[in-house]
């Protein structure tokens, strides 16, 4: 480690980890419900288990985007951490809220979390993925202006680079959008669309910058590729997610009581996004074949090249299929957006934090450059039963989907929507046991960090 | 992408603008006579054409560069305007 | 790589064109009526401020490899300037098609070209800032004949904003 600093990320890619296993078993939990509909009912009922889940996932992809921002930005910048102790406070600030916020969740009806936490002074809950009460919005808030005043000054008394100014934009790309979470009209149709500008601007615009900034830092890390290179990557690969990203919110702006243009506007920029992803795949392939050392972090590598495909066949190519507005028109809402939802958020920020974390870990925990070679064969035997398990899952839902949309939406005699669901329980079930096969990567995983203590410092 | 060690030659630049120029006076011509049909529309693109691939042979000195790039300009603006011819021949 | 950002660029412009194409084969006599209420004339002074714009980059580039380095600040100020009267005459036809109560929401075909010249017209402010920091570095000294990369790459995309417009010209405002 080359700056003492760096090493509160060690806490924050921890907690993330941690909530990485509670999210995968809250998925779990959920998809049995789908096949078992009172499974755990009423202690978890499926509206909470969902919450769950995908809240869960956000907030340890955040820890992990701060993990990420406190350990590379003091390297890029060649100085320490404007304020070390401030991170560490915010740390367990985040953490506690985080969790006072899930148990909120399992032990309070909603309706009764809203009103013991005020909600109807300003309303700001019941929104998808925007469930959390307005305190807890307060607290994301100032954890956020804290985290960025802290790597803003670090950068800001230190070397500037490409990488760390791709990253703070898109961290502060991610604060200011989340503001549009208190905005809250009564209007519905206005309600949707500024919730796009959190939600879409969020994971197809900053996110995006986050993603490609760690996913350069890692490649010039791992390649030892001259910087000059991986910078001219970097800007035209965030271009091409700015101008294809920004106007394509409009592919949710198709149904809700928004302008017939966004139709067009919405399929046409939309249709494109899919080209950052693909430059990104040939980015990292590119530079690790014109890597100038072998790197002993293998593990590392891999991730890093997993990310950009994964990303590209998630993101990229399940999110063009039903991105044009004819096509959405049918496919809405159905099962094909679950497994686009799935190998999307897997593919490019799943990875992509689990990358950063294979390169940053052993340093942090002082083993050189890599973990032992034992250990990295665990890891990498987690990459293959991880993604090849969210590859079926994305798969199975997309049968499911397809089923689904013929069944209820493109055929003759359309049929209820509860009826076809039983139809499609076999690849609900299916789903499930590949979710059982990606709960066994993650425990391979968790194994791997306690493996090859013994060889430290070596390599 | 240009040989730096070669002075730029200016004359076919300066034959491009100027080609450039009459060829927009012409179409502007077009336009305000109000003029349509299928010839007028396969002239527009074929000028269309001759304007884009002048503007990256001269302007951007793809003519200097490895033929694989040029060649990508090339299918591309032949892609893009023979799409647009067919659409016109759709809509009859 | 300017190329490989110059080429994706083409393809968001190339797409746009062929969605207008078949949308208006769709709808031919709308598109056919509603062209009628642009101003084929500022769109041709517009293609000439643009082509000239470009001439001077060209010249530009030619002075910086003689290692004219003053010549090829003021070129890349004269193109800036062209690139100047382009904005000036193209929000003049917005003024004018909003006074008409001209919006997105008026028909496909103004849908059409509200996005395209306006998501071209983002483009020529980029360009202009691009030359305008190019312009500031040359003025500095910052380029010579053995080293002005960052010259080439300003051209490249003031080259390729340039043939987007002269496509977009007659696909627009005159093809009927």
């Amino acid at each position: 480690m080359q700056y003492s600093s760096q090493a509160v990320a060690k806490p924050y890619f921890i907690a993330a980890i941690g909530l990485f296993v509670g999210q995968i078993l809250f998925g779990l939990i959920m998809g049995l419900q789908y096949v078992w509909g009172d499974f755990l009912f009423p202690e978890i009922p499926f509206n909470v288990a969902r919450m769950v889940h995908t809240n869960l996932l956000i907030v340890w992809l955040l820890f992990g985007f701060m993990g990420a921002a406190y350990y590379l930005v003091p390297e890029e910048a060649e100085t320490e951490l404007a304020s070390p102790k401030l991170a560490l406070a915010l740390f367990w600030i985040f953490l506690v809220a985080g969790a006072l916020t899930i148990l909120g969740y399992l032990l309070v009806p909603y309706s009764g979390l809203a009103k013991l936490t005020g909600n109807d002074l300003f309303p700001t809950m019941g929104r998808e993925f925007l469930e959390q009460p307005t305190i807890t919005k307060i607290g994301i808030v100032i954890v956020a202006l804290g985290f960025l005043y802290n790597i803003t000054m670090t950068i800001l008394k230190g070397r500037k680079t490409v990488i760390s100014l791709v990253l703070l934009i898109g961290l502060w790309g991610l604060a200011v959008f989340f503001l549009f979470a208190f905005f809250n009209p009564a209007n519905l149709v206005l309600d949707k669309f500024y919730w796009w500008w959190v939600v879409h601007l969020w994971v197809e615009g900053v996110w995006e910058l986050i993603l490609g900034s760690i996913l350069a830092f890692v490649l010039i890390k791992t390649t030892g590729v001259d910087r000059e290179i991986i910078e001219k990557w970097l800007y035209v690969i965030i271009a091409m997610t700015l101008i294809t990203g920004i106007v394509g919110t409009g592919h949710h702006y198709y149904w809700i009581g928004t302008p017939e243009y966004w139709q067009w506007l919405g399929s046409i920029f939309s249709a494109l996004e899919p080209i950052p992803f693909f430059m990104m795949v040939i980015f990292a392939f590119n530079m690790v074949n014109q890597r100038r050392r072998e790197h002993p972090n293998k593990a590392a590598v891999l991730w890093a090249l997993g990310t950009p495909v994964m990303a590209f066949l998630g993101a990229g190519v399940w999110g063009f299929m039903h991105t044009l507005s004819p096509v959405n028109y049918y496919t809405h809402g159905t099962q094909i957006t679950a497994a686009h939802g799935h190998m999307a958020f897997y593919g490019a920020y799943v990875m992509v934090v689990l990358a950063i974390i294979s390169y940053a870990m052993p340093i942090l925990r002082g083993r050189a450059a890599a973990n032992s070679p034992r250990a990295q064969v665990w890891e990498m035997w987690s990459f293959w039963l991880m993604t090849i398990s969210i590859v079926f899952i994305t798969l199975f839902l997309t049968g499911a989907g397809i089923l689904q949309v013929w069944l209820q939406r493109v055929s003759e005699n359309p049929e209820p929507f509860m009826v076809v669901q039983e139809k499609i329980a076999l690849f609900y079930w299916m789903r499930e046991v590949a979710g059982v096969f990606f709960l066994v990567g993650l425990v391979v995983y968790l194994i791997s960090f306690f493996i090859g203590g013994e060889e430290e410092a070596t390599a | 992408m240009n040989d730096k060690s070669a002075m730029l030659n200016l004359r076919p630049c300066t034959i491009t603008w100027l080609v450039l120029v009459g060829l927009t006076l012409a179409v502007l011509a077009i336009g305000r006579l109000g003029l349509g049909g299928w010839g007028i529309v396969a002239l527009l693109l074929a000028s269309t054409f001759v304007k884009t691939w002048l503007v990256a042979e001269n302007f951007m000195g793809l003519r200097y560069s490895a033929l694989r790039w040029r060649i990508i300009i090339a299918v591309y603006l032949l892609v893009v305007l023979s799409g647009i011819a067919l659409a016109w021949w759709v809509a009859g | 790589m300017i190329w490989i950002f110059i080429y994706a660029e083409l393809l968001v412009f190339g797409i746009l064109f062929l969605a207008y194409a078949f949308a208006r084969a769709r709808n031919v006599a709308l598109f056919n009526e509603s062209q009628l209420h642009l101003n084929r004339t500022a769109g041709a002074v517009n293609t000439l401020v643009l082509i000239t714009s470009s001439y001077f980059v060209v010249r530009a580039v030619a002075a910086i490899r003689a290692d004219r380095t003053r010549a090829c600040a003021r070129w890349l100020l004269a193109a800036v300037a062209m690139a100047g009267i382009f904005v000036v005459v193209k929000l003049g036809e917005y003024a004018a098609a909003s006074a008409h109560g001209i919006t997105m929401s008026t028909n496909t075909f103004f849908m059409f070209y509200w996005a395209m010249t306006f998501f071209h017209f983002m483009h020529v402010l980029l360009g202009m800032v691009i030359l305008l920091a190019v312009w500031w570095k040359a003025r500095h000294g910052a380029y010579s004949a053995a080293e002005h990369t960052g010259v080439e790459t300003g051209a490249s995309y003031w080259h390729m904003v340039d043939m987007v417009w002269i496509i977009l010209f007659p696909l627009v405002y005159v093809m009927h």
